[in-house]
């Protein structure tokens, strides 16, 4: 869970340093191709100043051979008019293609066109007029108010393209004047985003690292404290064995060896000693089983159930034969356990099946063993494993409520007093115990008067 | 009652008994393991150390080396593995038949005694009649080398 939360965050940091770092670089991106549109423009506006005044050097210098022509008549002046006249013409036609993104320049260019077009034919008729006769002053003034006409339009559409200029600039400028701008703030924003991202990460890593050595110390802490509880438990166990066998022995010894001297109350009593002291022993050894079904270093073996059973057959052989009980084991299979921990289990589960009988009617115990997949297993708990193991014991004994399916299960729990049926109420709790350390879970079905199955599933 | 450093002989006594030592603190214990022998009725003679210490240095003087030793674990000043790793060490002592006799039997305490080298390891049995059999069963195996694993524990 930490470290989820952890990598989460981390995770959000880099995004936020990545899209900073995006933004900057889509933004200086603009910022070039801007700065090269800047200057494609101003160039533009050169080039089409630069045609123009061509246009009108171009006129010109066709004014100037008409005018030297009409003073001279020397055909000298005349010598390349048309070349002259095509040499302005080109420079007319590529002020139009330079204008041809500018609708009014595009305007302006006709304009001029009909204006030199008037001027070259007030020229010509000049030119016809002064083969045979002095040109007179009136027409001179005519050509050179046309001529004006020319240089003013020629000056107009020059300073529309300086103001045209003038406003891409300006807007251009701007963008410009943003993004120098923008990117100093950007790059100060990711230097900042990716220092803090550093801190964080050290500080995250900082702290799962603290929390980490936290859990290890409280584990540690808590290992301790139930080795001890558990050595406490063994050994408390153990030592209350010591004099439970002196009084079974000594009462044992009295009975037999002090028979004769004995009243027949005296010998009831001394039975009633040993009887009590029996069950003591059972309880301990019981608190013994449990204890020792508490230890989880044990090692963990591929065996075969039909082994255990086989075992536990045998151990409980006399009990069997004396209640004329019978197991029946079908298709068992072999899995991962701690096998003196399973025989106890199935001591344990056997025993209750012997124990919980109906009157009359000798215990018929049924043990299975198969793999199965973890999806068909149908219990309210997550189920870590793809296979299991699933162990069943039924029994035909006289069942329980089950009301009581979970209690049973639990420390000192029992469901029966001690003169129909004696137990110390450890047998389950230790049955669920190993169950646990074995990563498995345990169900018990089962109706009154209907005997009883106990579903164990263990990872395969 | 105590048991100091006594020795019984059960029945005649003659060169052709079993000499018996028997290590043990407890002396309940000590009393049923002679009370056991002595309805036994075997030709034995038992040898009783309160400690493991007292059993060291009785072994060390003796002259006449016992056939078996049985041997509680839980012992004050010397217990049952020192003294069982002591007598497994020295020459004159090493091929002892030793018999591990406990209250408990749990699997650390017989996997090191028979590491150790004892030859049984016995319960302590709960009643009288079982503390007989136990008895009479080890004084009539008389092949006393180490048994395998499975045939260490007598139950």
């Amino acid at each position: 869970m930490i470290e989820k939360v952890k990598y989460l965050r981390i995770k959000v940091i880099f995004l936020f340093a990545s899209v900073a770092l995006l933004t900057l670089s889509v933004l200086s991106y603009i910022r070039i191709t801007n700065l090269i549109k800047t200057s494609e423009l101003v160039n533009h506006t050169q080039t089409v100043k630069y045609e123009l005044e061509n246009t009108y050097s171009a006129l010109i210098t066709i004014e100037s051979n008409q005018r030297g022509y009409s003073l001279s008549r020397d055909s000298l002046f005349l010598k390349d008019f048309t070349g002259a006249i095509n040499n302005l013409d080109k420079h007319i036609k590529r002020v139009d293609s330079l204008a041809k993104d500018n609708p009014a320049q595009q305007q302006n260019v006709n304009v001029l066109r009909d204006l030199i077009t008037k001027r070259i034919e007030y020229l010509q008729s000049t030119l016809s007029i002064s083969k045979n006769s002095y040109v007179t002053a009136e027409r001179w003034a005519g050509g050179k108010t046309l001529m004006n006409y020319v240089r003013q339009h020629i000056n107009k559409m020059e300073n529309e393209e300086d103001s045209l200029l003038k406003t891409r600039l300006l807007i251009f400028n701007q963008q410009s004047f943003l993004t120098p701008l923008t990117s100093v703030l950007l790059i100060i924003a990711s230097i900042l985003i990716l220092v803090t991202a550093y801190y964080k990460i050290m500080l995250e890593l900082n702290i799962s690292d603290e929390l980490k050595l936290d859990v290890a110390k409280r584990n540690e802490e808590l290992e301790k404290t139930n080795k001890e509880l558990e050595s406490f438990t063994y050994i408390s166990s153990h030592d209350l064995q010591e004099p439970l066998r002196k009084i079974q022995t000594f009462a044992a010894r009295i009975i037999t060896s002090e028979h004769g001297n004995l009243s027949a109350k005296g010998e009831d009593y001394l039975k009633r000693i040993q009887s009590a002291a029996n069950r003591m022993q059972i309880l301990i050894d019981d608190l013994l089983a449990y204890s020792r079904a508490s230890k989880a270093e044990q090692k963990f073996e591929k065996t075969d159930l039909q082994t255990i059973v086989d075992e536990v057959k045998n151990d409980l052989k006399e009990i069997l034969e004396e209640k004329d009980g019978t197991i029946e084991t079908n298709e068992l299979c072999e899995v991962r356990i701690i096998p003196f921990q399973f025989q106890q289990l199935l001591d344990n589960l056997i025993s209750n099946a012997i124990k919980f009988t109906k009157p009359g009617q000798p215990p018929h115990i049924t043990i299975r063993g198969r793999i199965i997949k973890s999806s068909t297993i149908n219990i309210n708990q997550i189920l870590p494993q793809e296979d299991y193991c699933h162990i069943s014991i039924s029994d035909n004994g006289i069942g329980f409520d089950p009301q009581y399916k979970d209690r049973i299960f639990e420390l000192f729990q029992r469901l029966h007093s001690r003169e129909e049926y004696e137990g110390t109420g450890l047998g389950l709790a230790i049955v669920k115990k190993i169950v646990d350390n074995h990563q498995g879970f345990i169900t018990a079905t089962s109706e009154l008067n209907k005997g009883a199955t106990f579903d164990i599933y263990i990872p395969a | 009652m105590h048991f100091p450093l006594q020795i019984y002989t059960m029945n005649s006594g003659t060169a052709k008994s079993i000499n018996i030592f028997l290590a043990d603190d407890d002396n309940d214990d000590c009393l049923f393991f002679r009370d056991a022998l002595e309805e036994l009725a075997a030709e034995t003679q038992l040898t009783i150390a309160n400690n493991g210490a007292e059993l060291m240095s009785l072994l060390n003087k003796t002259a006449q080396l016992p056939h078996a030793i049985f041997l509680d674990l839980n012992m004050p000043r010397k217990n049952g593995f020192e003294c069982l790793k002591e007598i497994r060490e020295t020459p004159r002592l090493k091929d002892i038949t030793v018999i591990i006799f406990s209250t408990s039997a749990n699997m650390d305490s017989i996997n090191k005694t028979y590491t150790l080298g004892a030859n049984y390891y016995v319960r302590k049995p709960r009643t009288f009649d079982m503390l007989k059999e136990v008895i009479k069963t080890i004084l009539s195996i008389d092949m006393p080398q180490q048994q395998s694993k499975e045939r260490f524990l007598l139950r």
